[in-house]
């Protein structure tokens, strides 16, 4: 079995994916997904050290976190929806009504 | 096998008021749907259940409860206070606020209430999974309130912003509580606590990655400085009650929860430099909020500026854990939640199109037109910059002889001096409300019986607390005392 | 032979895990919000592979069942529902993406630092019971007997069962605030997302929600009188 380090160095990895990814795209539905691979980055660390420490905590934890992603991305999209309504486009920086 | 739910004695009663704004609120979301033709009557019962809630305070149970994942006791009841005061306020003044706007709507005031008991959860909680989860509430709740004018492109605007950032924040925050959970071997924040209490106890870089992490994340959430640049834009495209709300008791919110979190890394943060990052997201806040601020001429900007500058004064508090600096951190929430609102309040009552910008030009010369309206704002205005018989001076004073006497003069002597020169963007409204000549084609102020009567609210609050703190004071100080006793 | 099937898990670690980065690279990358899609669901399966490996099968199934079943659907469901049309000239990228490399480089390296061989190494070996830890259970130890402490409660079922055990007795409180969540999400999704009846839609549309509509305008019409 692999150590804990290098379950750690794949979370990781994919954590900077998803962070790297919500930055620099303008596509929000893009955007969105990169925010679910964060979170999935995330459920990754804590398996693994459910797994190392032989405590159920980090599962129960999952659990909660792939609800709490399922509830972020429904309205994530919704605001994505009302947003296209608006000005007929899903692109981040097309929203600049506010200066700044 | 043992498979009883671990329900002790009295559990309702520790979550009775929870359980009031849950029930509360789908029942708002109910009146609506079956009664649309009372929807005028959805506000006025939104604050009966906020008060019902705040009665059933007297009732609850004080402890440990549900497997020590639950707290109950005296701090949590000063924030509930100041949660449901918070949205009280905001209640009144978006009665007003929504039917000027042609917006209908029971599921505002029920998703404000549902979002007060998400506050709640983070207040209460003893597991960095319930803190997580109310974050988590709250923050839903507030995604949709901030896009709730849904025809107005800036109010959708500002929810996509806050969406962003807060899905970002959150990923950070779980991250961390991740990490520290593979370190400590529990996210039960009491079994963390024992954890750093062992003597030997080595700090890992694992540790502190995931206390940067959590930093970030909180950083986010409380638009502390390097993390601040959503704030101006999210509060000016919202609903103006909402950025006020939004202004307020969700930083109160996060705030305790790091109470908790910090307490329970007491005994390590000695031998390490975590309180050194906490204090340069301090002394950044206060510098980067205050002197932006001066340049803004958009009031729910500069409102927004100075709410990052409160957060720095507020950080510089818990940079050591103790009886004097929870209880500070309290009053300053308090009267905070009172000045904030009220000085949003007014600018909710201006009477022109959303989706412009409200600026210091529409409130010229409303101390002859409008003398309560003005009175209020320059009230809130003197509180926000500490001015003396106001609340703002008694909280602000209580935090700086806090952080002197924990030994960190110099920052404090920052906060002092960046305090000082804030005097002169609160005060330049106050010189527009009763200096500057009224233009033509004036904004009109358009407040109802309901905003009148938060105005009244924060006026009386802020002076209460400014001339008698004594007896809150007192409160406060047992409240966090119970807390720090563990 | 042995020797093979000793490494196993780490060849299915080593190739699971090299799709699973990939994949999430190729969401980042593509130019067609569709195949990212279809690349972020190959992602959740390799995840959900890795769980099943770290003896988490509940976790593992309730992954492909919720993300890959539900929110990727909902993904796709947004992306026809948006219809954007495909620009092959159009920007990718946002402005400050230079911004957004140096940031990730920098998280990355603080990651590094944290698995730098030896500081944080794998000392204690896999207990083979999981457990949850319950608050204010009476422990006797000899250092201070009678006290209230912490206490690990082993659970010796198998997963789902262990899982589910823990969700309804030691985690009642947030299984509770999920469940509020839930609903406000969904109250949420539809507050803003909901539109007014298009003048198409009113023949069809069933009668109470023509009423409802008609009710809707009469109150708007006397508030704005």
């Amino acid at each position: 079995m692999p150590e804990i380090d290098a379950w750690l160095m794949l979370s990781g990895t994919i954590f900077t994916v998803g962070l790297v990814g919500v930055i620099i795209r303008r596509n929000m539905i893009t955007v969105l997904m990169c925010i679910e691979l964060m979170l999935n980055a995330v459920n990754i660390n804590l398996v693994a050290f459910s797994h190392r420490l032989g405590s159920l905590e980090g599962q129960v934890f999952t659990i909660f976190i792939i609800t709490v992603a399922a509830g972020e991305a429904a309205v994530g999209l919704a605001i994505i929806i009302q947003l296209y309504r608006l000005r007929s486009s899903i692109n981040v920086d097309e929203a600049r009504e506010l200066n700044g | 096998m043992n498979l009883t739910p671990l329900l002790e004695a009295h559990w309702i009663n520790a979550i009775l008021p929870e359980l009031v704004l849950c029930i509360g609120g789908m029942f708002l979301i109910l009146f609506d749907a079956f009664a649309p033709k009372a929807r005028s009557l959805t506000g006025p019962i939104a604050v009966v259940i906020f008060i019902l809630c705040a009665w059933s305070q007297r009732f609850v149970a004080v402890g440990t409860f549900f497997g020590g994942t639950y707290e109950v006791g005296g701090i949590t009841r000063v924030f509930d206070i100041t949660f449901v005061l918070a949205g009280i306020l905001c209640t009144l003044l978006s009665a007003d606020y929504l039917e000027r706007e042609g917006i209908t709507g029971g599921e505002f005031y029920a998703l404000l209430m549902w979002g007060t008991v998400g506050m709640m959860m983070m207040a209460k909680g003893l597991d960095l999974l319930i803190i997580i989860l109310g974050l988590e509430l709250l923050s839903i709740c507030i995604f949709v309130l901030l896009g709730f004018q849904r025809r107005l492109p800036v109010s959708n605007e500002a929810s996509l912003k806050y969406f962003l950032m807060g899905a970002f924040a959150t990923g950070f925050i779980l991250y961390g509580t991740a990490l520290f959970y593979g370190a400590t071997e529990s996210t039960n924040i009491n079994v963390m606590a024992r954890w750093f209490a062992n003597p030997d106890v080595t700090i890992t870089p694992l540790l502190t990655v995931a206390f940067v992490l959590l930093m970030a994340g909180f950083g986010f959430k409380l638009a502390l400085a390097p993390f601040h640049p959503w704030a101006p834009d999210v509060y000016q495209g919202a609903p103006t009650p909402v950025a006020g709300w939004l202004s307020v008791a969700p930083k109160a919110a996060t705030l305790i929860a790091l109470i908790r979190i910090f307490h329970a890394m007491g005994p390590v943060l000695p031998q390490t430099k975590w309180m050194t990052i906490v204090a340069w997201l301090a002394v950044l806040s206060m510098i980067i909020g205050n002197s932006v601020a001066i340049a803004q001429r958009d009031l729910k900007r500069m409102l927004a500026y100075s709410g990052i500058a409160q957060v720095g004064y507020m950080t510089i508090a818990m940079l050591t854990i103790n009886e004097d600096a929870v209880a500070s951190i309290a009053i300053y929430t308090i009267v905070y939640a009172l000045m904030n609102l009220g000085a949003f309040g007014v600018i909710s009552m201006l009477a022109k199109n959303q989706n412009d910008p409200q600026t210091l030009d529409d409130i010229a010369g409303l101390g002859w037109r409008r003398p309560f309206h003005a009175l209020a704002l320059a009230v809130c205005m003197f509180s926000l910059s500490g001015l003396p018989p106001t609340g703002g001076f008694v909280s602000k004073f209580y935090i700086f002889r806090t952080a002197v006497q924990s030994g960190h003069t110099g920052i404090a002597l920052i906060g002092i001096i960046t305090s000082i020169a804030s005097v002169y963007y609160y005060l330049r409204v106050v010189y527009y409300l009763y200096m500057k000549e009224s233009a033509e084609g004036q904004t009109r102020i358009d407040g109802g019986i309901f905003a009148t009567g938060a105005l009244a609210i924060s006026i009386i609050g802020i002076f209460l607390i400014g001339i008698w703190p004594t007896p809150l004071f007192h409160a406060a100080s047992y409240a966090a005392h119970l807390l720090l006793a563990r | 032979m042995e020797q093979l099937t000793a490494s196993m898990p780490l060849i299915v670690f080593v190739m699971i895990g090299t799709v699973a980065v990939a994949s999430s690279i190729l969401v980042v990358a593509m130019r067609n919000p569709v195949h990212s899609a279809l690349f972020l669901l190959l992602t959740f399966l390799c995840v959900a592979v890795l769980f099943v490996m770290q003896k988490a099968e509940f976790v593992g199934a309730v992954q492909v069942l919720v993300y890959a079943g539900g929110i990727m659907v909902l993904f796709l469901f947004v992306v026809m529902l948006i219809n954007v049309r495909h620009l092959p000239d159009e920007r990718v990228l946002s402005n400050f993406w230079k911004g957004g490399f140096l940031v990730g480089l920098a998280v990355f390296a603080l990651f590094v630092t944290m698995v730098r061989p030896g500081v944080y190494h794998d000392e204690n070996p896999n207990k083979s019971k999981l457990s949850t830890v319950r608050d204010r259970v009476a422990i006797n130890s000899t250092k201070n007997p009678g006290r209230l402490g912490h206490k690990r409660i082993t659970r010796h079922n198998v997963n789902s069962e262990a899982v589910a055990n823990a969700l309804y007795t030691d985690y009642l409180v947030p299984f509770e605030v999920a469940s509020l969540f839930l609903l406000v999400a969904m109250i949420g999704a539809i507050v803003i997302g909901k539109r007014e009846l298009s003048a198409v839609e009113e023949e069809t549309a069933p009668d109470y929600m023509l009423a409802r509509v008609e009710t809707e305008r009469e109150i708007k019409e006397a508030m704005s009188a």
